[in-house]
């Protein structure tokens, strides 16, 4: 059994509800899609008390089953309109499963800024948050474990969202403590800040009861024995994420400038932004590679990255940033992206969001291409939250229309992770498709050859990839390991079985992941979205990308045409 | 960094901590446990489940402890990997509060 929680914020009340088996299951990305469209927030303001913000733990929370702790942050989005699901590592999911704790919701909105203290037992209490208010992520990390003790996880708001700057995520506790997990995209944290929730911390405990906890262990240790036997897991785990950026670059996906360009140097040993650089600079320096965000997990796909002198930059150095905050913004050297990297993570915002934004700006000519200062002196306006830093912190797609720009680069108005649809196409597709925004977890292909391949066919592959994703992030499972996720739904399924038995098939995974999509798209159909707002922008089918001289291929039309015959749709709109 | 196994443990060996270890890195003697620090993937989930609280991570074993540091790198070099649960020693309740036990250590 697990409990779930409903705080009720205007009056302070809170209801627990008993989940038992299926209903432990059904977490994360689906638990949110249905809450949401059953309780027809598709209709609601984003910004306003009717907006429920959910914390939903997997399954498999509070124990070392590797890359099973992530928790999912849903609610509507104040930046796309539509359905939110953001994921993120850390410990509070961890936690949440070790206080037996399903999740909660946040309904509502308080009157005073509240920290909300939720311990093992369930007890939830609501605390003064004023000592915590404006000041970084850091800081705020640091009085919390002063508070609290060290066996405590939480989830902050950081300055941005207290304003309800559109590009606010929510900071979760790493291994080490550091307010460097974030649920990023899609403006959660502008959610938190309008209910005026600055901080919710949660006890660490022990392993929770399973319904057979030995049979349990046996799947942990099978699972990360197979994750031992992978060549993928162990290049995230010796050059953590950044290592995709050898890749983009090399094949001319990378975001450049804005996404003018799609490489940054074609001399690949001269590329200072992937992962084969980052580590041999970063271990030579006393930093760490092999750096685990959640406990128990063996992907260690994490970093902490210092400076020449050994001091930390940032913890962790990851792709998306280092494509957009770095080569999108015309930085070409890791050191500059870590410490903005640093800055931003202290303030609670989406690199990617920060990223293409500042792109923008550079595009309009406001600011020069690679200029790091410049960077730093608008992440400063966004902290202090002047009026162009309150401007800034809405997001690409509001500044760019603010300052008449025509080359921004989102979709549903969310910036376009590192993964240019000219040349990283099944990606580019999965961005277009989901209810998400531009969101690359989705359905994230990098490596797939797409050459000479028909959109119905490509749309094939990204609607595989999305189901895949759409269960992972169902469960509380990093979709890093897929690789054997994804091969063993025996494995996974038979373990679900065991924590809390159920009776359920292998096929449950697919079954699972398509169910999330349906509700997702049905959600926003509910919203007024049409397969319009699945249009990438009209620069990528006019602008072809050097070095491939690639232009995007696939529009809106067509992919959801071959969506809908995938689906078995012919008249109906696909999503 | 690793998870050390400290003096609480030595005349007790619940073996509580070896059910949720997910890389059998438990080494067993008579009357100790130890953790085989190159084995060790740091998830902290064997710390609550030690009923004698004898489990620290590296950087928290405290002053007095911190010889079991060197100690479990050296035994899990000698001693079997334990993978599954046995019962404690049965002085195991009667010993859990006593300390400076490690004369009591049987090699």
């Amino acid at each position: 059994m697990r409990k779930y929680l409903h705080i009720n914020l205007g009056d302070r009340s809170t209801s627990a509800q008993e989940l038992h088996g299926e209903q432990i299951v059904r977490a994360g990305r689906y638990f949110i899609a249905k809450t949401l469209l059953e309780r027809g927030v598709a209709a609601v303001d984003p910004l306003g008390p009717e907006n429920p913000l959910i914390f939903s733990a997997g399954p498999f929370a509070g124990t070392n089953f590797s890359n099973a702790n992530r928790l999912s942050v849903g609610c509507k989005s104040p930046l796309t309109g539509g359905i939110k699901e953001a994921n993120a590592g850390g410990t509070f999911g961890f936690a949440l499963g070790q206080s037996e704790l399903a999740g909660f919701t946040l309904h509502g909105a308080s009157t005073g800024w509240t920290l909300i203290r939720i311990t093992r037992e369930g007890h939830v209490t609501f605390e003064d948050a004023q000592p915590y208010l404006g000041r970084g992520n850091e800081e705020c990390a640091r009085m919390l474990f002063d508070k609290y003790g060290k066996k405590i996880s939480y989830a902050l708001c950081g300055p941005v969202g207290e304003r309800l700057g559109l590009i606010a995520g929510i900071a979760f506790a790493d291994t080490d403590g550091r307010p460097s997990r974030l649920a990023a995209r899609g403006g959660v944290g502008a959610v938190m800040g309008a209910k005026r929730i600055k901080a919710i911390v949660v006890d660490q405990h022990k392993m929770p009861p399973f319904h057979d906890r030995k049979k349990v262990m046996g799947a942990v240790r099978e699972y990360g024995a197979k994750l031992g036997m992978e060549q993928a897991i162990d290049n995230f785990k010796r050059f953590g994420t950044a290592t995709v950026g050898d890749f983009t670059n090399y094949i001319g996906g990378l975001p450049v400038r804005n996404f003018r360009v799609g490489q940054l140097t074609a001399d690949r040993d001269a590329f200072k932004l992937g992962g084969t650089h980052i580590r041999e600079r970063n271990l030579g320096r006393g930093g760490q590679t092999a750096h685990a965000c959640m406990p128990g997990c063996m992907i260690e796909c994490s970093n902490v990255y210092v400076d020449a002198q050994g001091k930390e930059l940032v913890s962790p150095l990851e792709y998306e940033t280092l494509g957009l905050m770095g080569s999108n913004c015309g930085l070409d050297d890791p050191d500059d992206v870590a410490r903005l990297n640093g800055v931003a993570n202290d303030m609670g915002v989406d690199t990617i969001e920060v990223g293409a934004t500042l792109g923008v700006l550079m595009e309009a000519g406001l600011g020069a291409f690679g200029d790091a200062d410049y960077m730093l002196a608008a992440l400063e306006d966004i902290r202090r939250g002047n009026e162009r830093g309150r401007l800034l912190a809405q997001g690409a797609a509001r500044v760019g229309k603010h300052i008449g720009v025509a080359r921004v680069p989102v979709i549903k108005r969310q910036a376009i992770s590192a993964y240019d649809p000219r040349v990283i196409e099944v990606t580019g597709i999965s961005m277009m498709l989901t209810a998400q925004g531009a969101d690359h977890t989705a359905g994230n292909l990098p490596a797939y050859g797409c050459k000479d391949k028909t959109t119905a066919e490509l749309v094939a592959v990204s609607l595989g990839a999305q189901v895949a994703a759409a269960a992972a992030d169902s469960l509380g499972l990093c979709v890093f390991g897929r690789s054997v996720t994804d091969t063993n739904p025996e494995l996974i399924v038979g373990a679900l079985n065991d924590a809390h038995g159920t009776s359920l098939d292998p096929s449950f995974l697919k079954t699972l992941g398509r169910e999330v999509l349906e509700l997702e798209w049905a959600f926003n159909r509910a919203a007024g979205f049409t397969e319009a707002d699945d249009e990438l922008p009209t620069f990528f089918y006019e602008e072809p990308l050097q070095p491939t001289g690639k232009i995007a291929r696939h529009g809106s039309e067509a992919v959801n045409r071959s969506l809908r015959e995938l689906l078995g749709r012919t008249n109906e709109p696909s999503k | 960094m690793t998870f050390v196994v400290t003096e609480a443990c030595i005349r007790c060996r619940y073996t509580d901590c070896v059910d949720v270890c997910p890389v059998d890195c438990f080494h067993a003697g008579p009357n100790f446990l130890v953790i085989d620090p190159d084995g060790c993937i740091d998830c902290g989930v064997c710390v609550p489940e030690c009923p004698a609280e004898a489990i620290y991570a590296e950087t928290d074993v405290p002053e007095n402890q911190r010889a079991f540091i060197a100690l479990n790198a050296e035994l899990a070099q000698q001693w079997p990997v334990l993978d599954t649960r046995e019962a404690p020693l049965p002085e195991a309740d009667e010993w859990k509060a006593v300390r400076n036990k490690l004369p009591h250590l049987k090699r």
